[in-house]
This record gives C-alpha cells, structure tokens and sequence, in this order.
C-alpha cells in the first residue's frame, strides 16, 4: 500500500452493495478484462464508473455514504473496482466483509470517515497520507482513525503474505 | 470479572484469553470454516499459490465445502467449478463435501442439519449469510475468499470485536405473524447501517417460543441490518435437535447478566405486523396493509433460499395453495434450501399439493435468489420473494421489482397474482 495517494472523486450514495459492484448475473467471471467492465454497473450514479471506451475507470477514489459494500460477501467487487482504477474508497462506514477483503486483498485502502460530501464531491481532486492519517477532499481535510494492527497486514501485502510471515515467527 | 456478552465469551475463548473488549483485534481460533462453489476456484489458486503446491489445509474435519449456488451446472463455466472442488476435496481429504447429488443444498441450512453448526464455536464462511448459524449459539459469520485461504492453512483469523446490541421480544406473535415480518420490521427501525459492523443478540420470552426454522430466519438476515453476527441462546427444543445431530460435544454460551449493551430494541411481540420490503432495499419495510391496497401485479412468486425455503416456510406457503390453482399468467416457484427439505416436502405429500395447485417446484440450491440462474428476473417484471434480500439487480435484471414477504404472503399473493393478504 503506498502511503501517498492521489486521484479523481466518484461520488456513491448510502448504502451501496455488492450486488451493484459486481451482480451475480456476470457469475462465473471470464476474465479481469470483463470484471473491471463490470465495476459498478448496476449502480445509478451521475455518471458510469467504467468509461465504455477503455474499460477502466477515471476515478482513483470513491466517496460513499453509509455501508459501503454491504451485501454479499464476493470478492469480484472490491476486485472489480480495483480493475478498474480505483485505489482508495472513503465512506461513512462499510460493510463488514468488504472491508476485511480491502484489508486482506491489499488492493482497495478503506478510510472510514463522518463526512458530510454530496455529489458536489464528484469529480473533485483528492490526497491521502496514509502514514500521517489524513485525507483531503475538494481542499477539505480529514484525518482518519488508526488501522492499528491491520496495517501490518497490508504493509505485508495482504493477509497470506502476512500469514506467511507470522508462520516463520511461531 | 468484566461482564461479556455471549459474542464476547466465544471470542475470548476462542483467543485464549478471559475476557476480550470491544473495539479490540483479536486473533481468535476458528471451530468450523466453510466455502461453496462460486469462489473455489479463486480460493484454491489463493491458497496453493500463497502457501505453496503442497499446502495441507489445517484440520479436514473442520472445513466443510458446498455446491449450492451454480448448481446443476449452469453453463460449462459452472461446471468446471465443481470440478475444481472435487479435485480439492480429495487431495485434501475433506471430511464434510456436499456435492450436487442426494445431500446438497445451501450451505448454512446443510450445516445445520448435519449438526456441523455447533453451540459457542466459531464458525466461518465464505458468504454473508454464514450469521445463520447464530440461532445454534454459534459466532457464526461471513468472510472473504482471503480470509477463507488464511483459516484454511493456519485455523486462524483477525477480528474487531464488535459492539454488542440487543434485540428483544417478548410476548405472543399474531397467527399471521412469521420471523420474517419480524425482520422486516427490525430492519425498517433500524435501518440497514443500524447495526453496522455490530453483533445482535436476540434476547426474550418471543424468541425462546419460536420454531427452529422461525430462528433460523431471523439471525440469518441479521446482516442486512449490517450485522457481523447475530446470536440466540439455546432453547430445550435446540437441545433436543442438536442431541440427535451435533457431531461434535459443544460448550454453549449464555450473557453475563449485568452486560450493559451498546444499544437495546424491544418490542411486544403482539405491536408486530405482517411486514413487506419495497424494491430494492431489506428496510424498506411497511405494514403489508398499506401494500395490499395499491393491488400490485406480480409476474412471480419465490419462495426459497435459505431465509424461505426451510420445510416450515414451504409448509405455511402449501397450507394456503393446496387444493386452489395458482393465478393465470403469475410463475410461481417453491425452492426447497436443500435435499432433505426436498425428502420431506415428497415424503410428506407436499411436493404432490404444490404441484397440483400449478406451482413449479425446482432443485434446491441458491437459484434466483442471488440473481445467476432457476427463475431469474427480466425487465419490467414484478417478484414477492420471501429471500433475505432485494437490492437492484439481486435476482436478475436492475430493471426487475422484487418485494421481500414472508412465505404466507407468498401463498395469498401466489393465489390471487397480485400482492395480498388474503382477506
């Protein structure tokens, strides 16, 4: 996970599930080509996530509301967001198993925040520092809560990296 | 001693410690661990790729593998699936594998029948539903592919503790009145992020009156509150069931009685309505009433999956069809969670009463409830579907309508083609 990060905004609402990011009726996926397409499909945003041309995403960063990837607990969908670009989400609060994939996967960083972003948002330049906890959206910044231990999982590149590592301590 | 809730207690045990905080990471060992078939072959690439060729998965009689959601094999894709499982579940030598054939079916409802679903354990699967387990006093909840990888070599895993709610019911359910309204209703209260990351405990004089399968409804959706787990203490009825089947001695859990909860819901059961589930959200709950009056036209009716498609679901369901014919025009599909709900619906005449009221009863498994195969939904069409959930696109088509409603109301509206009570 690199500590500085830096990208374009895409603003989703409450409450944006699994099912939207990557829905069942793609199963089983073909290809990364086809996974990253499928980022976010079935979500009605203000504009497609995916650009149709490219197959990948404009936008390096989500900004959501409540419960971000509640639902069903399918890997494709922090993977197809990652496929497509994205590299770090920041919302009210996420579904539990989304964010363990995050975490696990090392691929999608998950910032939990109280902000109040609205659409307006999108679009929007955004900053992380990872090492000093702090994210700044559209010139406003934040500070988030310490990944306490779960950092050391994804300094070590996910969980069986980390698995690994520990197995040599014991 | 600092008082614990019953999530709390397993933790801590599970950690080797005497007691665990909420908030805190904890490395806990795992009792059970679970996969089904539409992650396998990911989860078997992780697994060897990350551990090597020769990893050995850490106890084959704790993981248990499922075909239950490309099953019969959808497409050739589906079936090189289970290819992939059969080739894992032998050179691993797994002692629980449930392939298509005469033992299958959702995995959380296979594991409770075959009593691998264990009071006070820790129980890890690779689907959101995993929670089911709760109503045998297990911590059972859901995880990633990764996750499933790392358990499967070490028997261990991360967690948060979570915060502690309670819901808690008390009194007499109206007749017409099932776990599912009781959800409904919860969830509309609360709302989906109301228990976001948290565990619930069911608690009350309500809760310890209902049917196994009325339990099973209720901790399985508790996730859609946003729920990490969801947990009920052991009835004697429980203990009778799992005396027959519990594979395993187990050491159940009970809350320390001076626990102060995070949050507590309480409702009198006698205050609770038949509820429905506007698309596309589970907490998009109103009294069936305000619903029944709009005259909505279904194209189908689900009763399934395994928030619905237990044996007492499907009976309530069969108990109002029997003897009438389904509405022209209106599909109407019954699929049983697993096999041996398939057995007993046959051996009890069931099978028979429903397919003679015009309804299409299906193999078990995931089918349409999660939207890839068995009666999925195309534009413009109008479900009651008495799963666990209805987001947009869930089961089918973004542009399909799916309400969610208990399996009473699924008879009615099965009946009449439009959503009713019956009255």
């Amino acid at each position: 996970m690199p500590n500085l990060m830096t990208g374009k905004a895409y603003h989703c609402g409450d409450y944006v599930n699994t099912d939207l990011m990557a829905p069942g009726r793609f199963e089983p996926i073909e290809s990364d080509e086809q996974l990253a397409r499928i980022a976010l499909i079935d979500y009605q945003g203000l504009e497609p996530l995916v650009d149709e041309k490219t197959g990948r995403s404009d936008f390096q960063v989500i900004v959501a509301g409540r419960e971000f990837g509640c639902g069903s607990s399918r890997e494709t969908a922090p993977q197809a967001l990652s496929l497509a670009g994205v590299k770090v989400v920041i919302a009210k609060s996420f579904g539990n198993i989304f964010f363990r994939n995050c975490i696990n996967m090392g691929i999608l960083l998950p910032i939990r925040i109280d902000h109040d972003f609205d659409e307006s948002v999108h679009g929007a330049s955004v900053e992380v520092d990872l090492d000093a906890r702090r994210c700044t959206v559209a010139g406003r910044t934040h500070t988030f809560k310490d990944f306490g231990p779960l950092l050391s999982i994804m300094n070590a590149g996910g969980l069986i990296p980390y698995a690994l590592q520990q197995g040599d301590q014991r | 001693m600092t008082p614990q809730s019953m999530t709390h207690k397993i933790f801590a045990r599970q950690a080797g410690r005497d007691h665990v905080e909420s908030g805190e990471f904890i490395e806990a060992r795992i009792n059970m661990s679970f996969t089904h078939d539409p992650g396998i072959a990911v989860l078997t690439e992780t697994f060897y790729n990350g551990f090597g060729r020769d990893a050995k998965v850490w106890d084959p009689s704790r993981v248990a593998l499922f075909q239950d959601h490309l099953v019969p094999a959808k497409d050739p894709a589906s079936r090189n699936l289970v290819k992939i499982m059969d080739e894992f579940a032998a050179e691993q030598g797994i002692q629980h594998y449930f392939p298509y054939g005469p033992n299958y079916g959702v995995s959380h409802t296979v594991l409770i029948e075959q009593g691998l679903t264990l009071p006070g354990e820790l129980l890890v699967g690779n689907d959101s539903h995993t929670v089911t387990g709760g109503a045998f006093n297990a911590l059972a909840t859901g995880v990633g592919i990764v996750d499933m990888a790392a358990v499967l070599k070490t028997g261990r895993l991360w967690f948060s503790v979570p915060e502690v709610m309670q819901v808690s019911i008390d009194g007499r359910l109206k007749p017409d009145v099932q776990a599912m309204d009781i959800m409904l209703r919860l969830l509309s209260d609360i709302k989906m992020g109301g228990a976001s990351g948290k565990a619930i405990e069911w608690a009350g004089s309500t809760i310890d009156d209902l049917t196994l399968d009325q339990r099973i409804s209720l901790c399985n959706m508790v996730v859609e509150g946003g729920a990490m787990n969801g947990i009920m203490t052991l009835t004697p009825e429980v203990e009778k069931y799992l005396a027959e089947v519990a594979q395993r001695p187990y050491e159940a859990v009970t809350p320390d009685p001076d626990f102060v909860y995070e949050r507590v819901v309480s409702y009198r059961a006698e205050d609770i309505e038949p509820m429905i589930a506007l698309p596309h959200k589970p907490d998009n709950g109103v009294p069936l009433g305000e619903v029944v009056r709009k005259g909505i036209k279904v194209d189908q009716v689900y009763v399934g999956g395994c928030a619905g498609g237990k044996l007492e679901d499907i009976k309530i369901f069969a108990d109002v069809v029997r003897g009438n014919r389904v509405a022209k025009g209106v599909q109407v599909v019954v699929v049983p969670a697993t096999m041996q709900v398939y057995r007993a619906m046959t051996v009890q005449g069931i099978t028979q009463d429903l397919v003679l009221a015009g309804v299409n009863v299906e193999s078990p498994g995931c089918k349409a409830c999660f939207g890839a195969h068995g009666a999925v939904l195309g534009d413009g069409d109008v479900c009651l579907a008495t799963i666990n959930r209805n987001f947009r696109g869930r089961m089918g088509s973004p542009n399909a309508s799916v309400y969610l409603a208990s399996s009473l109301t699924a008879g009615h509206t099965a009946l009449h083609g439009f959503i009713t009570d019956g009255k």
